[in-house]
């Protein structure tokens, strides 16, 4: 799955990125990804080997990706795709009284 | 050892001996605000409104002010701030070391080209002879644009702010001095913010006579000039602020008795609206 982490910059408050996910198996599977907290966000395939699932997402926090089985019960596999806030370095301004502003 | 150097050592100096007293840091930034910058951060405003500053030399039109435009961009030791370059030593929450190059003020009377005088295109330069001593026209110098560069020491005590700098004239056209020194505290600090600043400044007599010197008639003195300025800011939306704020100095005998000058005080103010850029 790639990104798997999303970096804001600033006083950026969401990350807006396309989640790529791929799954392989060495046999027929019937599953379902999904993004955890985005029920819109539902694929699934039937007696496939791989698939690949492409969506754009916004979020503000760690986004869950899952892979369960059809009936949406358990969970085969997730990852995450953590967000990381960019520390500022942050400085005094002068401000003169001299200047006008 | 240059002036530059000796007024360095001596504002550390000073520091070093009176920071203990200080040592209650203002709040450290945490946040890009008025008075906090992020690192790299590019910030351009404009300042639309109306004002002017008075001119205390003879036959000069007050300066009218429509248009400022500001600049601030602040590395991890260079900075600018509008016309003025500096690079920093060192920074705490409580004091600030820079050194820092600034033009030289008192050319706006002179000069509605300077790039301190921020106006609308078409306004026109007064004529260079207005005065008259006893029937005698006295020319009314030109000076050409200066630099003054030296050190900066900001200190910093809750919510009050002390800055003195010691400046060299760099571009060789008077090599005087000057040292400005103020400090300023929040008298609202809310939504809006006014904020009061006073302070003085000292020209050495080379500086003053560049500007208001008249040969074989007036070799003026060295000047103290105290000011105080009221500033005020009420933020409308995320990029609109209206602005305004008074300015007042009260001119050192030196500068006013020289025979182009006619006011004992230059007084500006301005109201407008400030709109982020950047």
């Amino acid at each position: 799955m790639r990104p798997r982490v999303c970096t804001l910059a600033g006083d950026a408050a969401t990350c807006n990125t396309t989640v790529h996910a791929e799954w392989r198996s060495p046999r027929n599977e019937s599953l379902c990804l999904l993004i955890v907290d985005r029920p819109e966000v539902r694929r699934c395939w039937e007696d496939h080997q791989q698939g690949v699932y492409s969506v754009e997402v916004s979020f503000t926090e760690d986004l869950v990706v899952e892979l369960r089985d059809p009936e949406l019960d358990r969970v085969l596999a997730s990852q995450a795709i953590a967000v990381i806030r960019q520390a500022l370095l942050l400085r005094h301004k002068r401000r003169p009284p001299w200047n006008i502003f | 050892m240059s002036f530059i150097l000796r007024s360095t050592f001596a504002l550390l100096a000073f520091a070093a001996a009176a920071g203990p007293q200080l040592a209650t840091a203002q709040a450290p930034c945490k946040a890009p605000s008025a008075d906090c910058i992020a690192v790299g951060d590019l910030q351009v405003s404009l300042s639309l409104g109306a004002g002017t500053r008075t001119n205390p030399v003879a036959g000069r039109d007050n300066i009218p002010l429509f248009v400022i435009p500001y600049l601030s961009y602040y590395g991890k030791r260079f900075f600018l701030e509008s016309l003025e370059p500096g690079v920093t030593l060192y920074e705490s929450d409580a004091h600030t070391f820079n050194l820092i190059a600034t033009p030289g003020f008192d050319r706006v009377f002179f000069s509605r080209h300077d790039p301190q005088n921020i106006l609308l295109p078409f306004a026109a330069d007064a004529p260079s002879f207005g005065v008259q001593q006893e029937e005698q026209p006295i020319a009314v110098p030109a000076p050409h644009t200066t630099y003054l560069a030296g050190p900066e020491w900001l200190f910093r005590h809750r919510n009050f702010i002390g800055q003195v700098s010691a400046l060299y004239e760099v571009t060789g056209r008077h090599k005087g001095y000057e040292v400005r020194a103020a400090a300023s505290a929040p008298l609202i600090q809310s939504k809006q913010s006014l904020a009061i600043n006073a302070g003085v400044t000292w020209k050495s007599a080379a500086t003053v006579d560049y500007y208001y010197g008249v040969q074989d008639l007036y070799d003026p003195d060295s000047a103290l000039s105290p000011f105080i300025k009221l500033s005020y800011a009420l933020p409308l939306s995320e990029r609109w602020t209206l602005v305004a704020f008074l300015h007042y100095e009260y001119l050192d005998s030196s500068i006013v008795d020289s025979p182009i000058v006619t006011d004992h005080e230059v007084v500006t103010g301005f109201a407008g609206f400030n709109f982020k850029v950047l």
